[in-house]
């Protein structure tokens, strides 16, 4: 076979969205880690790699299971050992679907002598806690498992081979349309079923065996990507938005390692994406009495849908609308504050965000009469709109008169604080004259040790502050606490860990 | 109410244990201290909160954990809401037992807790209180405040409250089958008064829950409440896991 590509990702580092143009075949993959992975520097679990020449192409898309052990590794040789074994052996595969499932069953059942080594020969770092290598050790003996996606691709004998296990999506179209759910099934995606290193295969293998004349356009993705699942039913995606979705991906509370291929056979899509325009004119508002954040914009003309993104320190979310405008309840926006954008789609196209603006949910126990926020957020850059002007206009100048009485009244009362704090500063002063010696025998007093006069009368005042003011049995100051705990012969609670870290000591006060 | 949003790193599920340590938990429950079999289901249960929340070598913080025990006063055992990876540094708590059985005050400082806490919770899984007792309390009765607390809740749902009640024969006869056991009903009758308010006090098992409970191995009925009778350490365990039902990912 001539002109040999091998195209693989790293499982640490990130692989952009990349196109590979052959003459029967075209495809373009991707590869990023989740956002745990990312900050706490640990290998994605995914593995992708895809062999291709001018007629032919296999490829494997592993998902490492993250509750084995070391769901990557398994992902890797997966991966590696069956894209392999693919390549050497696609073109030997018969019509029948059984001889197929015999003969992956048996290659991937045999993975497991040579798998199963290399897990049992991993060190485990050094600097583990007690529990996690102990949970490590439990989960060696349970093998490293993996999910896959995987297919050969026979352009000289106009055929498709494919073969899954678990909950990666495959996807495949005729020249008309979809058809995933009549020639794969939707219910054969299943999440527990899978590869282990140490048992094998895990559940059902599926297959499916088409001609490359019905079959002309695959999509395969982890579910990492579950976002994507209604796309793709208008065309392809352009580059730019589909790596628009890779790099949000990274941002949404449910982050996860992502891996996509997508493969044309025969002929490559050639036509240039039309990109919807931004919404403009956002406002969010405060409906307080149905406890909803309100987001609206101007609609934008022949789009398909909307998207806002709720930008918090707990991630993104981004919700769907079908209206120029969404409300969410305050119990189902991810943080307290934060900015949202807004965007459209047309066809499988998205458009910029709009610029940010921020939100903020009140405090349910603050007054609505006392809460600034019931007052809408404006795009910084954005006109009011004409229509409302008068009325905001109006508002503004309310807020505005509220804003100086509240200056007004914090004024005051700093103020108030600054004369009290003066009052004391004074009073203290006085205290000292009264007690004042000259500088010369303050001196000696110093050098000699001996207490002097007025300091006798500061411990006097100290000790009479100490003498409790309240009934003790109500309250207990921290000393009784550290005695009580002392005096306790037998301790009810003791203070340390199995581990042997002393953290026992917080007694909630009643 | 669908409990279906999944325990991630950036929206951990709060788990609170509340572990009654009061002096009859010293007694046996099939040959064992009771305060023993807690501690070892209690161990089990970290063990498999760590497993699930384990990628590689690293513990993504998925779960949030706040353990009281309580006697006659109440102890915060970790001295603040530790996430799994800091509570799998510390290990597990070694518990011994006190004197009386103060229920009010523990779920009055759960309370308190979740005022705190629920703010900042949205789009999170909903809270979970782990309530384990061998008797009934001492003092004022808990029964407003766990129905306060129950009332409680963010967009996932109301905080669910569990009780694990150990006690040697609760209902009566032996489960001989775990794992085709139904569970507690609201139909269930017991040899102990103080069960029926408990079981008053705990909460519908979430489907949800149910679901991932047959993962583990369990075969709970759609109309079990989340209590269980800890009439063998097979049973306390089997609370504990309850306890951490939550949707985690894969």
């Amino acid at each position: 076979m001539t002109g040999l590509n091998v195209q693989r990702i790293d499982q640490n580092y990130p692989s952009p969205l990349i196109t590979i143009k052959g003459e029967k075949i075209c495809y373009r993959y991707a590869f990023d880690r989740s956002a745990d992975s990312i900050r706490t520097n640990q290998p994605g679990q995914d593995y992708l790699v895809i062999v291709s020449d001018t007629d032919h192409l296999a490829f494997v898309l592993c998902d490492g299971v993250s509750q084995s052990f070391y769901g990557d590794v398994s992902a890797k040789i997966l991966g590696e050992k069956f894209v392999n074994w693919l390549w050497e052996n696609g073109k030997d595969f018969g019509q029948e679907k059984s001889q197929l499932i015999n003969k992956v069953s048996l290659f991937l059942n045999h993975l497991t002598e040579e798998a199963s080594v290399k897990i049992e020969d991993m060190d485990l770092p050094e600097a583990l806690p007690s529990m996690l290598r102990v949970v490590l050790e439990k989960k060696r003996k349970m093998g490293s498992e993996s999910t896959f996606t995987s297919g050969f691709i026979d352009f000289e004998n106009k055929r498709l081979f494919l073969c899954w296990m678990g909950d990666s999506r495959l996807r495949i179209w005729d020249r008309c349309s979809e058809k995933t759910s009549d020639l794969l099934g939707a219910e054969t995606f299943q999440t527990r079923e899978r590869w282990s290193s140490c048992k094998g295969l895990v559940g059902e293998l599926h297959v499916g065996i088409f001609s490359t004349n019905d079959i002309i356009h695959l999509v395969t993705y982890s579910d990492g990507l579950s976002r994507l699942d209604h796309s793709f039913s208008r065309g392809s995606p352009s580059d730019r938005t589909l790596s628009g979705i890779f790099e949000e991906s990274k941002l949404l509370s449910a982050s996860d390692d992502i891996s996509f291929l997508e493969i044309w056979i025969g002929k490559c899509p050639t036509s240039k994406p039309v990109l919807p325009s931004t919404p403009k004119k956002v406002t969010v508002n405060n409906l307080f009495e149905q406890e909803k954040l309100k987001i609206s914009w101007q609609p934008v003309k022949n789009v398909n849908q909307y998207e806002v993104a709720l930008l918090s320190s707990n991630g993104w979310q981004i919700i769907s609308s079908d209206q120029p405008h969404l409300e969410k309840h305050y119990n189902e926006i991810n943080g307290i504050a934060g900015k949202c954008m807004v965007r459209s789609w047309k066809n499988e196209e998205a458009s910029d965000w709009s610029r940010e603006i921020e939100y903020r949910i009140p405090n349910p126990k603050q007054e609505k009469t006392q809460n600034e926020f019931s007052e809408p957020y404006y795009e910084s850059s954005e006109q009011i709109p004409v229509e409302n002007f008068k009325q905001n206009n109006k508002k503004f100048f309310s807020l505005f008169n509220q804003r100086q009485f509240n200056l007004l009244t914090r004024g005051k009362i700093a103020m108030t604080l600054l004369i009290i704090i003066a009052m004391a500063f004074i009073l203290l002063i006085h205290h000292d004259f009264n007690h004042f010696e000259p500088p010369t025998t303050t001196a000696f007093f110093a050098t000699k040790l001996i207490p002097s006069p007025s300091s006798e009368k500061i411990h006097e005042i100290e000790v009479l502050l100490t003498t409790p003011v309240l009934d003790t049995a109500t309250i207990k100051s921290p000393i009784e606490i550290t005695n009580k705990k002392r005096e306790t012969p037998s301790p009810p609670f003791y203070n340390h860990f199995i581990n042997g870290e002393n953290k026992f000591d917080f007694l909630i006060l009643q | 109410m669908a409990y279906d949003i999944l325990a991630t790193s950036q929206t951990p599920a709060l788990i609170i244990y509340v572990l009654d340590v009061s002096g009859s938990m010293s007694s046996n429950l099939q040959g064992k201290p009771r305060i023993k079999v807690v501690m070892d289901a209690l161990s089990a249960t970290l063990q498999q909160l760590v497993f699930r929340c384990t990628k590689g070598g690293q513990i993504s913080p998925r779960y949030r954990i706040a353990m009281y025990a309580y006697s006659d006063n109440v102890y915060d055992i970790l001295g603040k809401i530790m996430t799994i990876d800091q509570v799998a540094n510390l290990g597990v708590p070694d518990l011994s037992t006190m004197n009386s059985t103060n229920t009010f005050l523990a779920f009055q400082e759960v309370e308190k807790l979740l005022q705190r806490e629920l703010p900042n919770l949205n789009n999170c899984p909903a809270p979970l209180v782990c309530h384990m007792t061998d008797g009934e309390y001492n003092g004022k009765d808990p029964e407003p405040v766990v129905r306060e607390i129950m009332r409680m809740g963010n967009s996932d749902g109301n905080v669910l409250v569990e009780n694990i009640f150990i006690s040697d024969n609760l209902l009566g006869y032996p489960i001989n089958d775990l794992n085709h056991w139904p569970g507690i009903l609201p139909s269930t009758t017991f040899r102990n008064k103080y069960a029926n308010a408990l079981r008053s006090m705990s909460s519908p098992l979430p489907d949800s829950y149910r679901i991932m409970m047959v993962e583990s191995g369990y075969n709970l009925s759609p109309s079990a409440v989340m209590m269980l009778p800890g009439m063998s350490p097979e049973l306390v365990e089997m609370g504990f896991v309850m306890s951490m039902s939550t949707l985690a990912s894969k």
